[in-house]
C-alpha cells in the first residue's frame, strides 16, 4: 500500500496492509499529538510511516529522538500536558528506558499514553530474545497484545481509552511475526488532535521524592489493582473462543488452553488440524489478570488441565498457576502446563502446538505426528548440508573499503610489530564485518558496548593486543558518547573509528540527530520550529581530544585511508578516525529520485566490467568482497556440483544492476592489479563511449 | 518451449491455501508476496487472506521468504461449514501444507522443504546465485549441491516439480534476468487456475507496474508457457 493511502480519511474501507501499518493506522486515527520512536526491527517501519504523517499533516508531531529514554520522556510530558502520545522502540530499547519507565507511572498520564514495544523472540534481527512482559512484574504497567492485523490497529484506541480510563500508562507487546505479518483490515474514523495542552502544576503528584513517592506508590498499586478487578475491560480485551456458527464446545477432554498473541493463531491452526473443539480463552489484556473471570473460565468448561501457549517465558503461566493456587474458589485440582513441554527459546510454530496438545489431549491422531516426525528426520539429513548465506555489505557501500584498507593495514603492522589487533563491535552495519571476507569482529553485546567494553579491557591488556573500536554515528549519538568521553578522560589505550554515514541506516536510513538537514528531502511545514543538526567532528574537536588524535577521512580512497591506519593504529593514548561518507544505498535513492524528477539531470553513465583476459587472482573476491562481483558457469549442465566450480569452468562479471558507479568511484578497479576491470562512459547526449 | 505435463486429479486440500515464495534479496520476492495478496483480496471466492515476509537482510544478499494464505470461501469449496473468516490468522505455513512453492533460487527453495509435500507444486529457477562464501570456499562452508540432486529430493516429495532457468529466458525474451519472477508467476497461475483467475491476476499487475509494463508480457509468456 502507498504510503499516502494508509492516511486516507475513508472509514469502513477494508484494506491489506502489514502489523507495522495497522500500527500507524491505528496512532493516526486515535488523535494522537505526539509519537516519538529510535528505529529498530521490528517496529522501524512504524516510524518512517509517522514520520511521512508529521511531515504532511499540521497537528500530529513525530520525533526520531536520540534514545528510547528520550523517547519515553518525551512522550511522558506530552501526556502529562492532557494530549494522547505513543512512544515506540525494539524490545532492548525498553532497557535503555527503564530508568523512567520505573518511576513515572507513580505520577500517572493525563492525556493516554503507551508503550509500544515490537519483541524478537525468534532472534530474526537482534542480539536478545528478552521477555519484555517479565519488566511489569515490577513496573506494574498493564499489558495488552494484539494478536491480528485488525487488533494492531483497534487496540491502539482501546489502549489509549484504557490508559484515559485509569490515568496510567499501557503497554503494548507485540512480536516481530505480527508487525511484519499482512491482513485485512477496516479503517475507522479519524479523531481529531488537540493541538496545544496544558500542564497543571501538582507537586505531590510529579516529584517523586521520599514519602511522595511512597504515597504515589501506593495509589498507583490501588489503581492497577482496580483496574485488574474490571470484569468490563476483561471482556473488552479477552475473548473465549466460539466455535462455528453453533457455539458448541466439546469439552469431552476437560481441557482447556490459554493462550494471547500471535500464538492464538497457532493454537486455532493446532486444533483445526487435529479436529478438535477445545474451549479457548484468548489473552488481549495479559497483564493484570483478572481472578475470579479465569477461575470462572475453568469452572464453566470443569476443567481438569489448563494448557498455556505463549512464547519464551512462563508468564501468563505463572500468574494462572499463583491465581489457582491461591485465589481460586473451586479446591479441585487443575493441571496446568506449559513451559513443561514448550520451549522457552525461539518462536512457537503450529507443529510445535500440535505436539503440545497431543500430549494432553485424548484422541488417536497418530498419524499427524507420524508425518511430522517423518518431514524432520530429512529435515535433519538435508538442511546441515545446505551452504547458508551470510549477509554482507551491500554492493558500492562506503564500509567496504574501509575495511579492505584496514584490513591490509592491521596485516602489515601485524607481520611487522607483532601487534594483535582486537575488535570491539557495536550495533550497526558495521557489524557486518564479522563476515566474509573481512572477519574483523571480536564482540557484539548492545548499543555503546563497543567502546564501552573496549574501555577496561584497554587498560589492562598485553602490550602487543590494540584495541580497535566501530561505531556508527547513530549509535554514537544514541549511547556512544558516554564511554567515548570515559575513553578521552582516562587517555585509554585505543582507536575509535567512527562511521558516519549520516543516517540510521541498518534499519533503513532513517534520519538522526546528526543527519545534514540539506540531505533530508521534505523540511518540516512552516508552522514547525527549524530544526539543528548536530556536528559530531565539532563535537569531537571540543571534548578533549587532542588534535593529532582526531583524523577525519573520506571512505573511497583506499591508499589514503591505509595510510591513516598505519600512522594512526600505533600510536598510544585514544585516538578517533571518523569516515565521512554519507549510506551509498541512501544517496543512490536520492539521485534516483531526482533524475526521475528532472530528465535532463541524466549524467553520463558508467559501466565496470571485467575483461576476459581476467587471469583470477582473487583480489576483487576474496579480499574486497563486493557482491556486484560475481561468477558465471562457462559450462553448462545439471550435474554441475561445488566440486566442478573450479576457476577453469568459470569466469567473473560485474552484474550490472547491484553495481553502484555512480555512487562507487570503481573501488574494485582500484585493487585490480592486473587493471583487468574498465570502465566505459556513455555520454546520453553524443551516445559515444569512452574507455578508461 | 512448451512442456507438456499431466494434469492432476487432487486439487484442494482443506480451505486454505498456501502459497511461498522464497529466493535471494533483490529477485523481488517481496513483492510477488504483496502481488499475491492483493490478488487474494480481489478475487470474490477469497474470503481471508494473510501473509509474512522475512526482514532485515533482504537487501543484503540473504535468503528471503514471503507467504501469502487465502481462506477459500467454505461454502463452495468445504464440507465443513464451522469454520469463519477468523479461522486463517496464523501467517506462517505449518510443516507440509504449501500447495505451491514458487523458488526463484534453487538452493532457497531446497532450504524450505519443511512446507514441501505430497499436495505440493513446486516452480523452480535453476539458475544458482552463488553465496559469497561458496565461490571463496571458505572452510566452514558447506558445497552448493547440484541441480540434479536437489531436483531429485523434490521429484521424491512434492507432487509435481516445474523447473528451468527463469533468468535465460527473460533475458533471451527481454534483455533483462528481472522479470524472471513475474514469468514464474505466470506459470504458477496457470497450474491452479482454480483459485487463479488470469484477467484478475493480470489487472492485479497492472496496477503494481502499469499497463503497458513488460511485466505483462513476462507474465503471458509464463502463461504460456506449460500446458497442463
Amino acid at each position: 500500500m502507498k504510503i499516502a493511502e494508509l492516511f486516507q480519511d475513508s472509514p469502513g474501507k477494508k484494506v491489506l496492509i502489514s502489523g507495522n501499518e495497522a500500527f500507524a493506522r491505528g496512532i493516526f486515527e486515535s488523535g494522537v499529538r505526539f509519537a516519538a520512536n529510535y528505529p529498530g526491527t521490528p517496529l522501524s517501519e512504524v516510524g518512517d510511516y509517522l514520520n511521512f504523517l508529521s511531515k504532511n499533516s499540521d497537528g500530529f508531531t513525530f520525533d526520531y529522538s536520540v534514545n528510547e529514554k528520550v523517547a519515553l520522556e518525551s512522550c511522558i510530558g506530552v501526556s502529562w500536558t492532557g494530549l494522547r502520545s505513543v512512544a515506540m522502540f525494539k524490545h532492548l530499547g525498553l532497557n535503555v528506558a527503564a530508568d523512567p519507565l520505573h518511576t513515572f507511572p507513580y505520577s500517572g498520564v493525563d492525556g493516554g499514553m503507551l508503550i509500544l514495544c515490537g519483541g524478537d523472540p525468534g532472534i530474526l534481527s537482534s542480539t536478545n530474545a528478552q521477555d519484555n512482559r517479565l519488566y511489569s512484574l515490577h513496573t506494574k504497567i498493564p499489558i495488552i497484545e494484539p494478536s491480528t492485523v485488525q487488533e494492531c490497529k483497534d487496540f491502539i484506541r482501546e489502549g489509549l481509552r484504557l490508559s484515559e480510563l485509569y490515568k496510567i500508562p499501557i503497554y503494548v507487546h507485540v512480536t516481530s511475526r505480527l508487525c511484519h505479518s499482512h491482513g485485512i483490515v477496516t479503517l475507522g474514523k479519524i479523531n481529531m488532535i488537540e493541538n496545544t495542552g496544558t500542564f497543571k502544576k501538582d507537586p505531590d503528584r510529579y516529584i517523586n521524592t521520599l514519602n511522595r513517592a511512597l504515597s504515589n506508590q501506593t495509589k498507583y498499586f490501588q489503581i492497577v489493582g482496580e483496574l485488574a478487578k474490571n470484569k468490563k475491560i476483561f471482556y473488552l480485551f479477552n475473548k473465549v473462543k466460539e466455535w462455528g456458527k453453533k457455539k458448541e464446545i466439546e469439552d469431552i477432554s476437560e481441557v482447556g488452553i490459554i493462550t494471547s498473541g500471535l500464538c492464538y493463531s497457532y493454537v486455532i491452526q493446532a486444533c483445526r488440524k487435529l479436529e478438535i473443539k477445545p474451549p479457548i480463552l484468548k489473552l488481549g489484556l495479559i497483564f493484570p489478570i483478572n481472578r475470579d473471570e479465569i477461575c470462572t473460565f475453568a469452572n464453566t468448561y470443569n476443567l481438569k488441565k489448563l494448557l498455556v501457549v505463549e512464547e519464551l517465558e512462563p508468564f501468563i503461566e505463572t500468574v494462572s498457576k499463583r491465581t489457582f493456587c491461591n485465589y481460586c474458589d473451586s479446591k479441585r485440582d487443575l493441571e496446568i502446563h506449559g513451559k513443561d513441554f514448550l520451549p522457552k527459546i525461539g518462536e512457537l510454530t503450529t507443529d510445535i502446538v500440535i505436539r503440545f496438545i497431543m500430549n494432553h489431549y485424548n484422541i488417536e491422531r497418530e498419524h499427524l505426528i507420524e508425518n511430522i516426525d517423518q518431514k524432520e528426520q530429512i529435515l535433519k539429513e538435508i538442511l546441515p548440508s545446505l551452504p547458508i548465506r551470510e549477509p554482507t555489505f551491500c554492493a558500492g557501500c562506503q564500509y567496504r573499503p574501509v575495511f579492505y584498507s584496514l584490513k591490509k593495514a592491521v596485516e602489515k603492522l601485524s607481520e611487522k610489530k607483532g601487534y594483535e589487533f582486537i575488535y570491539a563491535g557495536d550495533i550497526g552495519c558495521y557489524t557486518l564485518s564479522e563476515s566474509y571476507p573481512y572477519q574483523m569482529l571480536d564482540w557484539v553485546v548492545c548499543m555503546g558496548a563497543g567502546i564501552g567494553i573496549a574501555n577496561g579491557m584497554a587498560q589492562v591488556v598485553n602490550e602487543h593486543q590494540k584495541l580497535i573500536a566501530f561505531i556508527g554515528d547513530s549509535t554514537l549519538l544514541h549511547t556512544g558518547l558516554q564511554p567515548l568521553i570515559n575513553a578521552i578522560k582516562n587517555n585509554t589505550e585505543m582507536t575509535i573509528i567512527i562511521f558516519n554515514n549520516y543516517w540510521t541506516s541498518m534499519t533503513g536510513q532513517q534520519e538522526h540527530a546528526g543527519t545534514p538537514r540539506s540531505l533530508i528531502e521534505v523540511q518540516d511545514s512552516a508552522s514547525k520550529r527549524e530544526k539543528k543538526e548536530i556536528n559530531i567532528i565539532a563535537l569531537l574537536e571540543n571534548i578533549g581530544l587532542e588534535k593529532e588524535n582526531l583524523i577525519v577521512s573520506r571512505a573511497y580512497n583506499i591508499e589514503q585511508l591505509e595510510k591513516v591506519f598505519l600512522n594512526t593504529l600505533p600510536r598510544p593514548g585514544t585516538k578517533v578516525i571518523v569516515i565521512n561518507e554519507e549510506c551509498a544505498l541512501e544517496k543512490k535513492r536520492r539521485q534516483k529520485l531526482y533524475e526521475d524528477q528532472d530528465a535532463d539531470l541524466q549524467k553520463e553513465q558508467v559501466y565496470y566490467t571485467i575483461l576476459d583476459s581476467c587471469i583470477k587472482c582473487n583480489e576483487c573476491i576474496e579480499y574486497l568482497g563486493c557482491p556486484a562481483i560475481n561468477i558465471e558457469i562457462l559450462e553448462k549442465g545439471e550435474n554441475l556440483s561445488d566440486d566442478n566450480i573450479i576457476p577453469k569452468n568459470y569466469k567473473y562479471f560485474i552484474n550490472e544492476s547491484s553495481c553502484m558507479p555512480n555512487i562507487c568511484p570503481g573501488v574494485c578497479k582500484t585493487v585490480c592489479k592486473d587493471n583487468m576491470i574498465k570502465k566505459t562512459l556513455i555520454n546520453p547526449n553524443d551516445n559515444k563511449s569512452s574507455k578508461e | 518451449m512448451i512442456i507438456n505435463l499431466p494434469r492432476n486429479e487432487v486439487r484442494f486440500i482443506g480451505d486454505i491455501y498456501n502459497i511461498l515464495i522464497t529466493g535471494v534479496g533483490g529477485q523481488g520476492i517481496v513483492l510477488m508476496g504483496n502481488i499475491l495478496r492483493e490478488y487474494g483480496m480481489r478475487f470474490p471466492l477469497i474470503k481471508n487472506v494473510v501473509g509474512t515476509e522475512t526482514r532485515g537482510v533482504s537487501q543484503r544478499e540473504g535468503s528471503v521468504l514471503a507467504t501469502a494464505r487465502y481462506l477459500i470461501d467454505s461454502k463452495i469449496y468445504s464440507l465443513d461449514q464451522n469454520f469463519e473468516t477468523e479461522e486463517l490468522i496464523s501467517p506462517l505455513i505449518p510443516i507440509n501444507d504449501a500447495h505451491i512453492v514458487m523458488g526463484l533460487e534453487p538452493l532457497e527453495t531446497i532450504r524450505n522443504l519443511r512446507y514441501i509435500s505430497e499436495r505440493t507444486v513446486v516452480i523452480m529457477n535453476t539458475h544458482r546465485n552463488y553465496p559469497r562464501n561458496v565461490i571463496l570456499k571458505s572452510e566452514k562452508t558447506n558445497k552448493y549441491p547440484s541441480i540434479g540432486y536437489i531436483i531429485d529430493i523434490l521429484d521424491q516429495i512434492a507432487r509435481r516439480t516445474v523447473s528451468m532457468d527463469f533468468n535465460e529466458l527473460s533475458e533471451a525474451k527481454f534483455d533483462n534476468a528481472i522479470y524472471s519472477n513475474i514469468i514464474l508467476l505466470g506459470v504458477g497461475v496457470k497450474e491452479f487456475r482454480e483459485i487463479f483467475n488470469k484477467k484478475l491476476m493480470i489487472s492485479v499487475l497492472q496496477d503494481f507496474f502499469g499497463e503497458n509494463s513488460i511485466n505483462l508480457d513476462a507474465f503471458e509468456l509464463g502463461y504460456n508457457l506449460v500446458n497442463f
